[in-house]
C-alpha cells in the first residue's frame, strides 16, 4: 500500500479506522434520535391533543346527554341551555381535531367528520324536540322520534368511545414505539461496539503490522544478517518521505562502506600473515602485541602462547642479554634499526640467526603507539648449516660468546660509544695455562676454564662482554665508561678474583696476563682495538702476568700492577 | 265485647293480607285468552312492565299496556311495582329518552286496556278486578 508514505500518514490511518467506527455508531445514534424526535414530534402535535380533545368531547357529551336527560324529564330550560353551551364547546374541539387530523391522516379525517356531522344532526335533531317537549308535552304521545333520538345517541356514543380508544392507543402504542426504538439502538450500538472491536482490532493489527512492524523487522533482519556477516539486502523503493524505509537504505549505506573498509582490513591482514619474512608488532611496554604467520611458524609458537610476552621472550642478543634492551630503547627514543643481526629462540630453545630491522610509529597525538619488528631468516645466509660452532657464535664449553659474536659485540659497542662519547675498553686475558696441562689434564682444564669463565663474568658489569677466543685466552669488553680509571679498577678486581683458589683437582695457580686498549685512544674500529690490546698483551706476558695498556707500551711510561 | 273482636278479626285479615298474595285488593293482570299462562309470579310482571322482561316463553314480544286511570295506576305502582306512581313516570320517561326497549302504550281506561288486550294476544295489562269481564283473562300472581 504505497498511499501511505510516512509513519504520521500510517499512524493516522491507524486511528481513523477507528474514528471511522466511532463516525459509524454516531451517525447510528443520531438516526435514531431524530426518528425518536420526529416521533415525539408528532406525539406532541398531532396524537396527543387529539387524544385529550378526544377524550374531552367525550366527556362533554356525556354531561350533554344529563343536561337533556335533565331537562326532558324535569322539563327544566336551564339543562337545555347548559346543554347548547356543551354543544358550542364541543363543536369547538371537533373543529380543532379535524385540522389536525387534516394534516395527519386522510382516513381519520374523513372518519372524524362523517362522526362531527352525525353528531351535529343528533344534536339539532334532539335540541329541538327536547326544547318542544319541555313545554310541558306528554312524552309519551312523541315516543318515535324521542326513542330515534335516543338511538341516535346511543349510536354517537359508541363511535365517540370507539374513536377515544384509538386515540388513546395511539398514543400509547407511539410511546411504546420510541420505547423499541430507543431499546433497538442500543442494542444496535452494543452490537456495533463489539464488532467494531473485532474489526478495528484486527484492521488496525494488520494495518500496523504491513506498515509499521514488517518494515521494522526487515530493518532488524537488516542488522542481524549484518551482525552475522550474511549479505545485506539493499532496500527497495524507498520514497522519501518514509522514515523507515529511509533508515534502512542509511543502514544499508552504512553497510558497504564498513564492507569497503572490512575488505581493506582483510586484504592488510592477507598481507601481513603471508609474507615471508616475520612481523612483529611491540607495544609501547615492548610487549608482543602482533605477530605474523611466518613469525610463528619460524618459532614454532602459537599465537596465544606469544601475545603480551616480552620481546625478550624471543630476541636473543647476539651476545649477553642487556644489548637487547639497549636496542629497543633506542628504538623507543625514536631512532630505527636496519638490518641488525639478531637472534630469535624459538620454542625449542634453538637460536635462529636473523636480520633486525625495527620502527617506531607513532598515533596522531605523537606518542609512541608501538614499535614495528622485522625479522628475516639468514641461516641460509650464514653458509653451512651443520657446523655448529660457525652456526652459533657461543663457545660450547663457558657458553660464552666466541670469537665471531665478539667481532660483532665488539663492533656494535663501538657504534653506540661513538654517540655516547664513552670509553670503551678491550681487555685481552690470558690464562697462562701450561700446555702440557692443556692436553694431558683436559677435564681439569676444563674446570678451569668454566670457573674462570664464571669468575670474569662475576666481576664485570651486565652491560660489559665477556668471551671466550681461544685456549685460555678471553676477551672483555667494557662499555661506558667515563675514564681510563675505572677500567683499570675492573682489571685490578679480575686479577684479584683469579688469584683467588679454584679447589679443583690438580690445577695449578694462575697467574693473568691482561692487555688493556681503549676507545677512543687507542682505535675506533674493532679491528684495530684487537690487535693493540693483543700487542698490550705480549707486552704484559713478557712483562710476565701484569696488566698491560696499549698506550703505555706505545710511550713506555707506567707500568702497573 | 263483640266489637272490638270483630275489629281485631279484621284487623287480622288485613294484615294476613298484607303480602301481595292476596291481591284482594284492586288490581289485575290481564291476558288475551289465546295466552297459555294462567299465572306468573310477581317478580315476572315487575320485570315486564319495567320492559326488562320483553318475551313470552314462546319467545313472543310481550305487549305492555300502561293504564292510566288514576286509581288503578297508582294501585298497580303500589302492589305490583312496590315504587310510587312518579317514580314509574319517571322510569318510563327514563326509558323513552334513553331510547332503549319499546315503551308500554298507555291508555287512559280500563275499557280501552280490555279492548286492545282482547285484540292482542301478546298483550298484558292492568285492570281494577271490578271491571273484569270475559274478554280478558285475568293472569294470577303467583
Amino acid at each position: 500500500m504505497k498511499l501511505l508514505k510516512n509513519i504520521r500518514t500510517k499512524v493516522w490511518s491507524c486511528v481513523a479506522i477507528a474514528l471511522l467506527a466511532y463516525l459509524l455508531a454516531t451517525v447510528a445514534t443520531s438516526i435514531s434520535n431524530i426518528r425518536i424526535n420526529d416521533s415525539l414530534t408528532s406525539l406532541e402535535e398531532i396524537h396527543f391533543p387529539l387524544a385529550l380533545k378526544g377524550d374531552r368531547i367525550f366527556t362533554l357529551f356525556n354531561e350533554q346527554t344529563k343536561n337533556f336527560e335533565g331537562g326532558l324529564i324535569t322539563g327544566e330550560a336551564d339543562e337545555l341551555v347548559k346543554a347548547r353551551e356543551h354543544h358550542e364547546e364541543i363543536t369547538s374541539l371537533f373543529n380543532d381535531m379535524v385540522r389536525t387530523a387534516s394534516r395527519y391522516d386522510m382516513n381519520f379525517y374523513s372518519g372524524l367528520l362523517t362522526l362531527r356531522d352525525a353528531y351535529e344532526d343528533y344534536f339539532s335533531l334532539a335540541a329541538d324536540q327536547y326544547s318542544q317537549m319541555s313545554r310541558g308535552a306528554d312524552l309519551f304521545k312523541h315516543s318515535q322520534p324521542l326513542l330515534r333520538i335516543g338511538k341516535a345517541r346511543e349510536r354517537l356514543l359508541a363511535s365517540f368511545k370507539q374513536i377515544t380508544g384509538q386515540l388513546t392507543e395511539t398514543v400509547v402504542n407511539e410511546i411504546k414505539n420510541n420505547k423499541l426504538r430507543a431499546a433497538n439502538t442500543s442494542r444496535f450500538l452494543h452490537l456495533l461496539f463489539i464488532a467494531v472491536l473485532l474489526i478495528v482490532t484486527l484492521a488496525i493489527n494488520l494495518l500496523a503490522n504491513s506498515q509499521l512492524i514488517t518494515p521494522l523487522k526487515n530493518l532488524k533482519e537488516m542488522i542481524d544478517n549484518f551482525a552475522r556477516g550474511k549479505t545485506v539486502e539493499k532496500p527497495q523503493n524507498c520514497d522519501k518521505g518514509d522514515e523507515i524505509c529511509c533508515l534502512a537504505l542509511s543502514f544499508w549505506d552504512m553497510t558497504e562502506d564498513l564492507k569497503k573498509i572490512t575488505v581493506s582490513r582483510n586484504y592488510l591482514d592477507n598481507i601481513i600473515n603471508y609474507m615471508s619474512d616475520s612481523l612483529l608488532v611491540l607495544s609501547p611496554t615492548l610487549a608482543i602485541s602482533r605477530i605474523n604467520q611466518s613469525a610463528l611458524n619460524l618459532l614454532s609458537y602459537e599465537e596465544e602462547e606469544l601475545i603480551s610476552q616480552p620481546a625478550t621472550y624471543i630476541f636473543s642478543e647476539y651476545g649477553a642479554g642487556a644489548t637487547i634492551q639497549t636496542i629497543f630503547d633506542e628504538l623507543l627514543q625514536g631512532k630505527s634499526i636496519t638490518n641488525l643481526e639478531m637472534m630469535l629462540r624459538t620454542r625449542n630453545n634453538m637460536l635462529i640467526p636473523v636480520l633486525f630491522s625495527g620502527t617506531t610509529f607513532y598515533n596522531t597525538a605523537g606518542t609512541v603507539e608501538g614499535v614495528i619488528c622485522l625479522a628475516r631468516d639468514i641461516r641460509e645466509l650464514k653458509g653451512n648449516l651443520d657446523n655448529r660452532e660457525s652456526m652459533s657464535n657461543f663457545d660450547p664449553l663457558t657458553h660464552l660468546p666466541n670469537r665471531n659474536l665478539l667481532h660483532d659485540r665488539l663492533s656494535h659497542t663501538l657504534r653506540l660509544a661513538k654517540r655516547s662519547r664513552k670509553l670503551v675498553a678491550l681487555l685481552l686475558i690470558d690464562l697462562n695455562l701450561s700446555s702440557a696441562m692443556l692436553e694431558t689434564e683436559e677435564e681439569t682444564a676444563k674446570l678451569l676454564l668454566q670457573e674462570a669463565a664464571k669468575r670474569f663474568l662475576q666481576s664485570v658489569r651486565e652491560t660489559d662482554t665477556v668471551a671466550r677466543l681461544k685456549r685460555d685466552q678471553f676477551a672483555i669488553i667494557l662499555t661506558n665508561l667515563n675514564d681510563q680509571q675505572d677500567a683499570k679498577l675492573v682489571a685490578g678486581k679480575i686479577m684479584k678474583d683469579i688469584s683467588l683458589p679454584f679447589h679443583i683437582a690438580g690445577s695449578e695457580d694462575i697467574s693473568l696476563s691482561i692487555g688493556m686498549a681503549f676507545f677512543p685512544s687507542d682505535g675506533s674500529d674493532d679491528s684495530t682495538l684487537l690487535r693493540n690490546a693483543d700487542t698490550a698483551l705480549a707486552e704484559a706476558k713478557k712483562q710476565g702476568a701484569t696488566l698491560t695498556v696499549f698506550t703505555t707500551v706505545q710511550s713506555r711510561i707506567g707500568q702497573h700492577e | 265485647m263483640r266489637k272490638p273482636l270483630k275489629i281485631f278479626v279484621m284487623l287480622l285479615l288485613m294484615l294476613s293480607c298484607a303480602h301481595g298474595s292476596c291481591l284482594a285488593a284492586e288490581i289485575i293482570l290481564v291476558v288475551n285468552h289465546d295466552n297459555t299462562l294462567a299465572g306468573i309470579t310477581a317478580r315476572a310482571a315487575e320485570l315486564i312492565f319495567l320492559s326488562k322482561k320483553t318475551e313470552w316463553t314462546q319467545g313472543e314480544h310481550i305487549h305492555v299496556v300502561v293504564n292510566n286511570d288514576p286509581e288503578a295506576y297508582a294501585a298497580f305502582c303500589r302492589e305490583i311495582l312496590r315504587k310510587t306512581p312518579l317514580q314509574y313516570l319517571l322510569y318510563r320517561k327514563k326509558m323513552l329518552f334513553n331510547g332503549s326497549g319499546i315503551p308500554p302504550l298507555v291508555m287512559d281506561t280500563d275499557e280501552e286496556v280490555k279492548n286492545f288486550i282482547a285484540a292482542t294476544r301478546d298483550a298484558i295489562g292492568f285492570i281494577s278486578k271490578d271491571s273484569l269481564d270475559p274478554r280478558v283473562k285475568q293472569l294470577v300472581i303467583l
